[in-house]
């Protein structure tokens, strides 16, 4: 399917806090209550419109224990966005929040868009972190944050969405350098001839055919 | 009721033994700052957490559990299950009677070809024609039974009686991976109607089988992906089985899965730089194609690698892939791999990225489309293409891949592993802790941290407190300690012994690892499948021949492994969990630390002498067991020929309904006779004692098969002990002195020497 870009995703943070369901709920949009476990990592994929564009997301899902980081930590190096997700109902996850993001800066490019979510947010009753909390935490660190509930779809699309109008913005301002893949941008096909983060103009002009 | 006074229990005791360490410790490991009230909070927070869990599977699935409803998912329509116990959301195609029955008819036939071959399990095994009917698939009620055998487990279970049950114990008060494995086991499989109820009876094994591993291989603790493995086992295997199983995959020489899940994952890097080496030599196409849609070897091999395709090709061919696996080990890995591009390459080339990576992760494991029995034909001929090219298996790696730690070792878990706080912002205070002790840290630790990145250098300030001794084992084990350590000093620098046990270590080489691993496939005898064709006379003196000089590869490579860094272990100080022999089964401690180490912890012993209050604690909630003798009970079947296995079997009937865990069980029960039937096979038990500057003292057991064998293995380790300054505590003369001046246990368990 032909898109104007393609967008490289990552999903962290701590075992169990949802990140696989979030994945599913994105793409699938279904529930599993008891997902499998991730080993290693998984992938998905999606479409969605920006600017009336076509933009394929394709997500990593990434094993959420810690030894596993070495493995993963090497996919944070062609992601332009990053979903770090805690769970609101375990405190833990949201104390770990500064090593997930320490290593998601080490490893991966300047510009990465990192988006903060507290999953889970169906679970009022065990609330463990506060919404407050979750913002303050973002704000200090210049994270997009939302909350979500993969099991509801609370802000589920808006999550991913948001994330790639952020990277939309910052290529429209010219902050991604498109042409290296290392940033985890990809112009489509037809699109490869311009460079729209100069000519950034183009509008909404429906791209189609450009097949194979 | 019971469960309340229980968990008020191990939260006073959790509490009162970390106070205590945290006090005893205060100079060595926080200053008073660091161990601050919030921090004293979340311990005591923590320690409630793993109370609560052990709990709840104490408890199981019974009325009033506390389960979430989003834990135990209704499944309110009953789906249709298979014949492995999986449950579907779709109806599963119809099969046409004939082909039913000609199913059943074969795997009838194939069965009692079994049962008779597993009486004289001896004769056949390690042997031409069972490696051909195993690679026929091993006939579903039999599984259980040979896999057991064929990873030696009966005989491990047997040697080490009481070590699972002491592991568990331990578990449930110190595994700092609790969480993590009651996080994990709720997500296990399901959709099998073994896993499908929280906190049922299955998931209860497979709750304490990870947990006493992670306290019995320290190294590996509990690492994702070994919950599925345990959860298979548990599919054909009882729960204690199921740990030794485990343990024999992970550590003996054929499997050596100890390197797929120790932190950096070294097996598994090695594994994919070899699957790249072959996909250059022989699918050169497809890999530039992969590569082109960036898709790495990295990416789609994982769980190749660390489960031997469980989730990645169909439940049924992955069966078939873990027969071959139990009795050939890794080149089925390597093979595999190979032999599932192969087998798909067309269809590969014509794939684009996205379809590539849903064909691998998802596409594969609903239709593998090609019959099972296509594959594993298939898997042969790859594995002898790969032979010949002499690329069956991977060479050997830069890192150790292998224990480098005794098992059942007691490493008291560090404050930061109990509150859960992850390792990557203590790696300043690991530096700093190095910088203040002076002492060397491990050079294995990988850079990316993980569990051992707080390794005995850490653990030391905490370890051996008298608070988390006496939680454990009451004051026994604390004067034991003592007087361990007296010894030693006593004998410093005089006396090196080293004992290594029949157990599934790397020291240990059974008759299948050599013969599996040398004689690679079985090559012709694989490809004809003539059963007439029995096991010659050449082959079994090949084997012979074969013998001596492989001992002595192995042995290389296991010593390198172990000089990598057991040297430096040593050297820091290590305790081996030792295992005598068959006649008294008890534990004993072996006990190695610098000098200056062990007059401070003595000294510290000698000074405590009250918490003996908490000895009590060291019995056990006899709920569980309840729970597992009431299961036990069932039914026993009696299958000692083929003529009962014909009329117990129901192969095509088999409903699994509510009755599965009956029927399961029931297999258990045939199994055991079936082992009574037939003895295992004799045990290859060889104890290495050696004096270093004196004299050899070469000692076997009576069933030590060979003495050449023996010495190969003695002499090999004379290099290694040399350089080690060691101790054997077992029944010494001060040992039983001190014994002598504690107080007696009414408990017999008391008798054995605990960490």
């Amino acid at each position: 399917m032909s898109y104007a870009y393609l967008f490289k995703y990552i999903i962290i943070g701590d075992t169990g806090v949802g990140k696989s369901c979030l994945l599913l709920q994105f793409t699938d949009k279904r529930f599993q209550p008891v997902h499998d476990l991730t080993i290693g990592v998984e992938f998905g994929a999606r479409m969605i419109t920006i600017d009336g564009k076509q933009i394929k997301l394709q997500i990593w899902d990434t094993a959420g224990q810690e030894s596993f980081r070495s493995i993963t930590r090497s996919y944070y190096r062609g992601a332009a966005g990053a979903l770090l997700v805690y769970d609101i109902t375990r405190r833990d996850t949201f104390n770990h929040l500064t090593t997930w993001l320490e290593d998601a800066r080490q490893h991966s490019s300047s510009n990465m868009v990192i988006m903060l979510i507290g999953n889970k947010s169906d679970l009022e009753a065990r609330r463990d972190v506060k919404k407050e909390e979750g913002e303050a935490f973002a704000r200090e660190h210049g994270l997009i944050f939302m909350e979500t509930s993969a099991k509801t779809a609370a802000n589920v699309e808006e999550a991913f969405i948001n994330t790639a109008k952020e990277i939309y913005q910052k290529i429209q301002d010219g902050v991604f350098d498109i042409n290296n893949e290392a940033n985890g941008i990809k112009i489509g096909p037809q699109h490869s001839l311009t460079n729209p983060g100069m000519s950034s103009s183009s509008g909404g002009g429906n791209q189609s055919s450009g097949c194979c | 009721m019971k469960f309340q006074s229980i968990d008020a229990r191990y939260i006073h005791g959790a509490c009162l033994a970390l106070q205590k360490t945290a006090q005893t410790n205060i100079e060595n490991v926080l200053t008073d700052e660091q161990m601050n009230h919030e921090q004293k909070e979340l311990l005591a927070r923590s320690a409630r957490e793993r109370a609560d869990i052990v709990r709840k599977y104490e408890q199981g699935h019974t009325e009033g559990a506390d389960i979430d409803p989003w834990e135990d998912p209704a499944f309110e329509v009953y789906h249709v299950t298979d014949r492995y116990g999986f449950i579907h959301d779709h109806p599963l195609p119809e099969v046409p009677d004939s082909v039913e029955a000609k199913a059943q008819q074969v795997e009838l036939q194939r069965t009692k070809k079994w049962v008779k071959m597993i009486r004289k399990w001896d004769k056949y095994y390690p042997g031409e024609k069972l490696t051909r009917r195993v690679q026929k698939g091993i006939p579903e009620r039999l599984r259980g039974d040979v896999w057991c055998r064929l990873l030696d487990v009966y005989k491990l279970k047997q040697e080490q009686k009481g070590v699972y049950e002491e592991m568990k114990e331990r578990a449930h008060r110190f595994s700092p991976d609790i969480r993590q494995i009651d996080l994990d086991v709720n997500r296990t499989y399901r959709n099998h109607i073994m896993f499908r109820k929280r906190y049922d009876v299955k998931q209860q094994h497979l709750f304490h089988v990870l947990a006493a591993y992670s306290m019995y291989n320290t190294e590996v603790g509990y690492c994702q992906g070994m919950s599925q493995i345990a959860a298979l086992l548990l599919m054909y295997m009882d729960e204690e089985e199921a740990f030794w199983a485990l343990s024999a995959l992970l550590t003996n020489l054929r499997h050596g899965m100890h390197g797929f899940f120790i932190p950096g994952f070294p097996k598994l890097l090695r594994f994919q730089e070899h699957h790249d080496r072959i996909l250059n030599k022989f699918l050169k196409k497809v890999r530039k194609h992969l590569e082109k849609n960036d898709i790495y070897t990295s990416l789609y091999t994982i769980k190749w690698f660390l489960q031997c395709f469980l989730d990645r090709v169909p439940f049924p061919l992955t069966l078939r892939l873990w027969d071959s696996y139990m009795l050939l080990g890794e080149r089925v890995l390597v093979g595999m791999s190979y032999n599932l591009l192969k087998m798909h390459k067309r269809r590969i080339l014509k794939m684009q990225m996205d379809d590539l990576i849903n064909f691998f992760q998802s596409d594969l494991e609903k239709d593998f489309m090609y019959s099972d029995d296509q594959v594993i034909d298939s898997l042969q001929l790859a594995m002898d293409e790969l032979k010949k090219a002499k690329m069956d298996t991977p060479p050997k790696g830069d890192v150790n891949e292998l224990p480098t730690k005794p098992f059942g070792l007691f490493v008291p878990p560090t404050v930061e592993q109990l509150i859960g706080r992850q390792t990557m912002d203590l790696e300043t205070d690991l530096i700093s802790d190095k910088q203040a002790s002076g002492q060397e840290i491990r050079p294995s630790i990988p850079a990316d941290g993980g569990r051992e990145s707080l390794p005995l250098g850490m653990a030391r300030h905490l370890s051996l407190d008298e608070g988390l001794d006496a939680m454990t084992d009451g004051m026994s084990s604390i004067a034991d300690y003592g007087s361990s350590r007296t010894s030693f000093m006593d004998q410093s620098d005089v006396a090196s012994t080293v004992t290594t046990m029949s157990r599934p270590s790397f020291n240990t080489l059974s008759d299948a690892d050599i013969y599996y691993r040398h004689m690679g496939y079985g090559e012709n005898a694989l490809r004809d499948g003539n059963e007439k064709n029995s096991p010659s006379q050449s082959q079994a003196s090949e084997y012979d021949n074969l013998n001596s000089s492989m001992y002595e590869q192995d042995l290389e490579r296991t010593l390198e492994g172990m000089d990598f860094d057991g040297n430096a272990t040593f050297k820091r100080g290590m305790t081996l969990l030792d295992y005598n022999g068959l006649e008294d089964l008890t534990s004993q401690l072996v006990h190695m630390e610098p000098p200056s180490q062990i007059a401070r912890h003595f000294d510290r012993m000698s000074r405590s002498s009250e918490s003996s209050d908490l000895t009590q604690q060291a019995t056990r909630s006899p709920a569980h067991s309840a729970r597992l003798s009431e299961s036990a009970d069932l039914t026993p079947r009696v299958l000692e020929d083929a003529s009962n296995i014909e009329s117990a079997f129901h192969f095509g009937d088999v409903k699994y309904s509510k009755s599965y865990e009956h029927k399961h069980y029931e297999y258990q029960q045939t199994n055991q006779v079936m082992q009574k039937v037939t003895q295992p096979g004799s045990s290859r038990f060889i104890q290495l004692h050696r004096q270093v500057g004196t004299k050899t003292n070469r000692s076997q057991s009576p069933t030590t098969p060979s003495t050449s064998q023996a010495h190969n293995i003695t002499s090999a380790f004379n290099g290694y002990q040399e350089t080690s300054s060691s101790l054997e505590v077992g029944k010494s003369s001060s040992h039983s002195k001190s014994r002598a001046k504690k107080k007696p246990s009414p408990s017999p368990s008391s008798e054995v020497v605990r960490l």
